[in-house]
């Protein structure tokens, strides 16, 4: 009997976000629309002087079926103090805002006061 | 006439003497000139006609010859003609024994009477006292006998010959007719002789005669004896032969002490004869084969000559009998000349000394290393290698590069800005005889090859611009790189992902440079080899359309320059 191997994946749920325009999540489009987005413990590996654990794939799920993924900068509430100007998302809370004249979308997260940040080209 | 004629010969042996001299000794002569030619006297021994010379026949070797020889006295107008057979062989090349037998002998005396009372020519004569007829008619005369000894020779490269010679007259001539005394006489002479230039041959004697006494005469005891003449020339077909020869009675009378001695006219000799001086003068020419056989004639006459009392003589010439013919034929094999010998082999070469060492210089440059970068050296050692050790000097030269100690063994030379082989000669001179040797080196000059700096660009997080260690250890590397190469400058090229503005970008990109530059400039790298230049969200190096890749772009870059 064939047997196969199981992966345990660690998936975390993030959030609920709203995308009021098509836009392109890994090369691939992804139209508008409210999509559940969760955290899976892949991580694309970091290059030589980049942190561990600062990238993290996430998954478009809508309708119970992943129909979207991208990588997302995970950012600690710390660094994000040294970093974000602008106001950050409450906590558990997501912000979609559009940046560079509309070129992109970025969707921001905060999950247990760690922020990940998505961000996506409009499609045009 | 006898001081006249001493003088002549010795002056004319002196002359060939000293043209004997001057013959080259060295040149030998013709294989054909190892004898040459020669005559008997009328004595049987060699010499010229009347005259002896000091050479003699070789060992084993004999000469034979005939003459007719005329003699004229004063004393009764006589002539007396001899006809000689004579013989000669020679002992081991140093003497000779010869003879003469006169075999016929007759004796004519014109003077008519037989006998007038005046004691210079109507007496008798010495050497024939019993002749007391016109005519005596053939007879057998007396037979001569001796031996010559040669003391020295020509032959032996002696400058002259020198002979002594002995002479008994045996008396077997008839004494009662009157061609003889009857009495035994003895006689010595000493002979010169020499060959003038192979030209002249030139001869003198002198000697003493012992006479016995006839019976009822009371003569002379003895007579000098002397001689001196010439053949010429001397190794010639013909040759001429000049004689001057005569006696000198030891007394000038002879004096009848026993029986009166009457002519067959029954005229009386006065009992006291004056003796003569008698000197002839010869000339004659001889013929003479190479095989030795001569025949010769020549002419004899009285010196001085007297003119006969015409009174006295039936002669009609009152000359006719001053004057005789001689004649003269024979063989003789010749007399050693002189041969220069051989010269002697040479001697064998002797070993020939050993070659004077050879000497042989070369040398061999040697370049380490013998390629070398523009402005970089060499080390360029000369080994040379002399065979009579001999302490060179050396001496370098280069088109292009600069020698350091050019008259060392071995010397730095720096290469030229230039590319390419460079030849690096060394001369190596011998000092002792100059010899020299070269010998040259290829060096090759190169640039330095252009290395390759490519330094890992280091990586920041989102919006950060702080080194993380991983990427200190790659600038590290930078680092050490900056420390080996003086010439080597950095520019350090800031980047960003296009998340952001295009100014904040532009300074985020320019912290990411400063941060690399300050790291490097705390290690030790001085700043002003390290430029910053922020290019932002510009030039991204991979995709920002996905965050995949476009976290790639959030990076410096360390971009070599070398100068």
């Amino acid at each position: 009997m064939k047997q196969y191997a199981v992966l345990a994946t660690l998936i975390i749920v993030l959030g609920s976000v709203h995308l009021t325009r098509a836009a392109i999540a890994d090369g691939k489009p992804l139209p508008g629309g409210t999509y559940t987005i969760r955290a899976t413990d892949d991580e694309p590996k970091p290059a030589i002087g980049q942190s561990q654990n600062a990238e993290r794939w996430i998954e478009f799920v809508k309708g119970g079926k992943v129909v979207g993924r991208e990588v997302a900068t995970v950012v600690s509430a710390d660094d994000m103090k040294a970093m974000a100007k602008a106001a950050r998302p409450k906590a558990n809370a997501s912000r979609v805002e559009t940046l560079k004249g509309g070129d992109y979308v970025r969707i921001w997260i905060n999950k247990d006061n760690t922020n990940y940040l998505i961000n996506l080209p409009v499609a045009k | 006439m006898f001081r006249h004629a001493l003088f002549a010969t010795v002056a004319t042996l002196f002359w060939a003497s000293s043209a004997g001299a001057q013959t080259p000794a060295s040149t030998p002569p013709p294989a054909d000139e190892a004898t040459r030619p020669a005559t008997t006297t009328f004595l049987g021994d060699t010499g010229l006609w009347f005259v002896p010379t000091a050479e003699v026949l070789g060992a084993g070797q004999w000469s034979v010859s005939g003459y007719r020889r005329g003699t004229n006295w004063m004393q009764g107008y006589t002539n007396v003609a001899d006809f000689a057979g004579t013989f000669a062989v020679g002992i081991k090349d140093r003497a000779e024994i010869f003879g003469s037998l006169l075999i016929d002998t007759r004796i004519d005396r014109d003077l008519r009477p037989t006998f007038v009372n005046d004691p210079d020519v109507g007496g008798f004569i010495d050497r024939y006292p019993k002749v007391n007829q016109y005519w005596t008619g053939d007879n057998v005369g007396d037979f001569y006998v001796g031996a010559k000894v040669n003391l020295l020779s020509e032959s032996r490269h002696d400058p002259l010959a020198v002979a002594v010679r002995g002479l008994v007259k045996l008396p077997t001539g008839k004494a009662d007719v009157g061609v003889s005394t009857g009495k035994p006489d003895f006689s010595f002479d000493g002979i010169l002789s020499k060959e003038a230039a192979k030209l002249v041959e030139v001869s003198g004697y002198g000697g003493y005669e012992f006479r016995g006494s006839p019976d009822g005469f009371t003569i002379p005891t003895g007579a000098f004896r002397w001689g001196t003449g010439l053949t010429f020339p001397s190794r010639k077909f013909a040759r001429f032969v000049g004689e001057l020869n005569g006696q000198m009675p030891s007394s000038a009378t002879a004096t009848i002490t026993g029986a009166a001695l009457t002519g067959v006219d029954g005229s009386r000799s006065p009992l006291i004869s004056n003796t003569e001086n008698l000197t002839r003068a010869t000339l004659g020419l001889t013929l003479q084969s190479k095989k030795g056989f001569f025949f010769g004639a020549g002419m004899s006459w009285n010196m001085p000559t007297r003119a006969r009392v015409s009174g006295f003589t039936d002669e009609p010439s009152v000359t006719g009998d001053y004057y005789d013919w001689q004649f003269r034929i024979g063989y003789h094999p010749g007399v050693k000349a002189y041969v220069v010998p051989a010269p002697p082999p040479p001697p064998p070469p002797a070993a020939e000394p050993p070659p004077p060492p050879v000497h042989t210089l070369t040398v061999k440059a040697q370049c380490d290393p013998c390629s070398v970068e523009v402005g970089k050296t060499s080390t360029v050692t000369a080994v040379a290698q002399d065979s009579i050790n001999c302490a060179v000097t050396y001496r370098w030269s280069a088109p292009t590069g600069t020698l350091a100690q050019p008259a060392e063994r071995s010397t730095l030379w720096t290469a030229p800005g230039q590319e390419g082989p460079v030849p690096v000669t060394v001369t190596v001179t011998c000092p002792s005889d100059n010899k020299t040797a070269s010998d040259t080196v290829n060096i090759q000059v190169t640039r330095p090859p252009v290395k390759t700096y490519v330094f890992e660009d280091v990586y920041f997080d989102f919006d950060r611009y702080s080194l993380r260690p991983e990427a200190t250890r790659v600038l590290d590397e930078a680092i050490n790189a900056l420390k080996d190469n003086a010439t080597l400058n950095v520019t350090i090229e800031g980047y960003t992902c296009n998340i952001g503005t295009a100014e904040y970008n532009l300074a985020l990109g320019d912290r990411r440079a400063g941060a690399v530059r300050d790291y490097l400039v705390s290690r030790g790298v001085a700043v002003g080899r390290l430029r910053t230049i922020s290019y932002g969200e510009e030039k991204p190096k991979y995709d920002d359309s996905r965050e995949e890749t476009r976290r790639l772009n959030r990076r410096a870059a360390l971009v070599v320059n070398l100068q």
